[in-house]
């Protein structure tokens, strides 16, 4: 390779020296040209004669076809195999993770006894076609429950994936952003303060969640979203958001200190089947269209410029995954609070299972499996239960966050 | 003399900008700059920092907004082009593009087709020739399997531009292809992108920091200063003592290569030149006196 590039080299010069008569040949001062215009200098047709005598060539395996053909066609075959081990890989992985959650949901409605429940009638009751204890029990409590931690946490997982995957940042998710403190202030501040609007605390926690995105988003604009500037911005407005909760609480009266305990600490406890609507319609609406980004969001991946050179419109495709995923943040923190570090952590595991392909789309349900996971742990761990879910969630996820400050690399986004 | 490597359907500039005027935020870099690349060319763009080379990279790929001016792709303005239609022309490597944590160099690679698919499209068994070509032409093809962040420096270029190259584009501009690279390194991936406009065809413009590698290699060059252009044309008009000096502030002595004869410029700094200095100064030639 390098003998050709030289003699086609040579060949130039010998092409050029006839033309010219350039002053390169010996460099002395006598023969140094004449300075050379100070503009664009020749037509490009008289320039450095091309690099292929023959004209282009067009094969890129032309030069050495004995050498590449078999080459060739074993890499293309190691190609398929691979591209082909990965789709296993990622279909494998969201089975399994799907039969987790599957024996997680029989587990939550089961576990628990079922006292005074003829066993024949628990799939009727969960169904609805039961009435008396076994509705009430099984259809009324443990389903919806049950349904909430997965859908809440199939929100979770898919907002912070979102978030780390635009942001560039494995820290970037909407509970360390300080959305999910940002709805929480919102519902206490219904709670406590407006006690007679009709609002509603779910409303009002996604109506915080959004004024905050907005002034997170007001506040790090640089003629764009400047992503570490929204890191920045966002653990600051977090706090102030949990400071003026706390502050709530010293106003609250004591009957509304339980109803405010949900919005700092999170739980599925005594969620309905409205909520359950909610958190559907919210996991459909974000999950199409994250569908729809996922491959603008591949090549976003590679950063601004590159995601660019690929035909891919950066700041459009940016500012819809955030809104996305400050909607599914809102959302599932409406029904169930704040349940912290599951977006933080759903993301990385999904890249730590299948790789970084499919990660936004397989975060779906490990943040489902954990929060069901966490909240049957909850519920009927020993020693442990009964405490919010939420309590459970933050302990697995805030050494990880730690582990992730110190070691904090460049790269590490899902 | 025609060229015979732009085919006649095609202006002879692949790449044109026209009174281009570009910056950050409300400074202009660039102002009112024209040039226009030669196709199936290797177009150098070198000059001092900040004088714009990498501005005007960046403005020719859409990177950039332009604040006046146009850019011109095959001879359409690149605005009313449709952004993945331009993909499919003109690739870019930026300097510091970013690979996802733990993505292998298959993954990566196979990223550079998105602008080739039609949205639901799974991979065809054109694509994976394209990636075959690209993974062959870099030689990379051992590294499929392997994560990216487990690569050294070269390698990691190496993959970077199989990227580009699955984008398949005739137009291909890199931003310093070869900083932060070892020389061993550095002559690697300039023999490729030599290989790749020698055998593909491929026109290839990119900005660099080492004028010797630059008219070693590039067929075209342009020498910027203060967002403007000094001077362009082949190495042998554009690497001289007079141009070096006005683009750089720089006294050199200018000589040609002993193999290409390729202009080659050795720098003459306050200490060479320097009366107590043991260089043997009779013998350099051209020296200024």
């Amino acid at each position: 390779m390098t003998d050709k590039t030289i003699k086609t080299d040579e060949a130039d010069q010998a092409d050029k020296a006839d033309g010219a008569g350039q002053a390169a040949e010996t460099g002395g001062a006598d023969a140094r040209p004449a300075p050379p215009p100070y503009s664009v200098c020749p037509a490009p047709g008289d320039a450095a004669a091309p690099t292929t005598p023959g004209g282009p060539a067009t094969d890129p395996t032309r030069a050495e076809p004995d050498a590449t053909g078999p080459a060739r066609a074993e890499l293309l075959g190691r190609l398929r195999r691979t591209y082909r081990a990965r789709s296993r890989r990622v279909t494998l992985t969201a089975v399994v993770l799907g039969l987790l959650l599957a024996g997680l949901l029989v587990a939550s409605v089961l576990l628990g006894g079922l006292r005074r429940i003829e066993p024949g009638d628990v799939l009727p009751a969960a169904l609805g076609l039961r009435d008396g204890v076994a509705d009430y029990t099984i259809h009324r409590i443990r389903v919806p429950r049950a349904l909430a931690a997965l859908l809440a946490g199939a929100l979770f997982g898919l907002s912070g994936a979102l978030y780390q995957r635009v942001v560039r940042n494995p820290l970037a998710t909407p509970d360390i952003v300080g959305i999910s403190a940002g709805a929480s202030a919102g519902a206490t501040t219904v709670l406590v303060l407006l006690p007679a609007l009709p609002l509603g605390t779910p409303l009002a926690a996604v109506a915080g969640a959004f004024l905050l995105v907005g002034a997170i988003h007001a506040l790090s604009w640089r003629g764009g979203v400047d992503t570490y500037r929204l890191v920045l911005v966002g653990i600051g407005l977090s706090a102030v958001c949990s400071a003026y909760t706390n502050y709530l609480f010293t106003l609250a009266e004591e009957h509304t200190l339980a109803a405010m305990m949900r919005w700092t600490i999170g739980s599925v406890n005594g969620a309905d089947w409205a909520g359950v609507t909610t958190l559907a319609w919210g996991l459909a609406v974000c999950g199409a269209g994250t569908a729809l980004l996922s491959r603008r969001l591949d090549c976003l991946a590679l950063g601004d410029e590159f995601a660019t050179g690929l035909g891919t419109p950066v700041g459009l495709t940016r500012t819809t995954a955030l809104l996305l995923g400050a909607a599914g943040a809102a959302l599932a923190t409406s029904v169930v609070g704040p349940v912290g570090f599951v977006s933080l952590i759903s993301g990385p595991i999904a890249v730590r299972l299948a790789g970084p392909s499919r990660a936004v789309a397989l975060a779906v349900p490990v943040g489902a499996v954990i929060v069901l996971g966490a909240d049957v742990l909850a519920q009927h761990a020993p020693l442990v239960s009964p405490v919010p879910t939420g309590v459970l969630t933050a302990l697995l996820g805030a050494p990880y966050f730690v582990w992730l400050l110190l070691r904090r690399r460049q790269e590490a986004t899902p | 003399m025609t060229d015979p490597h732009s085919p006649g359907r095609h202006p002879a500039h692949r790449l044109e900008a026209r009174a281009v005027s570009a910056g950050y935020g409300s400074s202009l870099i660039i102002d009112g700059l024209s040039v226009g690349i030669a196709a199936g060319r290797i177009t150098a763009l070198v000059g001092p920092n900040a004088c714009g080379k990498s501005t005007l990279l960046k403005s020719v790929a859409r990177l950039l907004p332009l604040a006046a001016g146009s850019v011109l792709l095959e001879g359409a303005d690149i605005r009313s082009l449709p952004t993945r239609q331009v993909a499919r022309r003109l690739g870019i490597l930026p300097q510091s593009p970013i690979a996802p944590e733990s993505i292998t160099v298959g993954d990566l690679v196979w990223r550079g087709r998105h602008p080739h698919r039609r949205f639901g499209q799974r991979r065809t068994a054109a694509d994976e020739t394209v990636i075959a070509d690209a993974l062959l032409a870099t030689g990379t093809a051992e590294l499929v399997d392997r994560p990216v962040d487990q690569l050294s420096g070269g390698q990691r270029q190496r993959v970077w531009i199989a990227v580009a190259l699955a984008q398949d584009t005739p137009t291909l501009l890199l931003d310093e292809p070869t900083t932060y690279l070892d020389v061993a390194h550095q002559i690697e991936v300039m023999d490729l992108l030599a290989e790749l406009n020698e055998q593909a065809g491929k026109t290839i413009v990119l900005v660099s920091h080492d004028l010797n590698q630059a008219a070693l290699y590039a067929s075209d060059m342009i020498a910027m200063r203060d967002g403007r252009v000094v001077c362009q044309g082949p190495p042998e008009q554009v690497l001289t003592e007079e141009t070096v000096a006005e683009v750089f502030g720089l006294t050199c002595v200018v000589v040609p290569h002993p193999y290409t004869g390729r202009p080659q410029i050795f720098p003459l700094g306050r200490r060479t030149l320097a009366p107590t200095s043991s260089a043997p100064r009779t013998l350099i030639p051209g020296e200024p006196s």
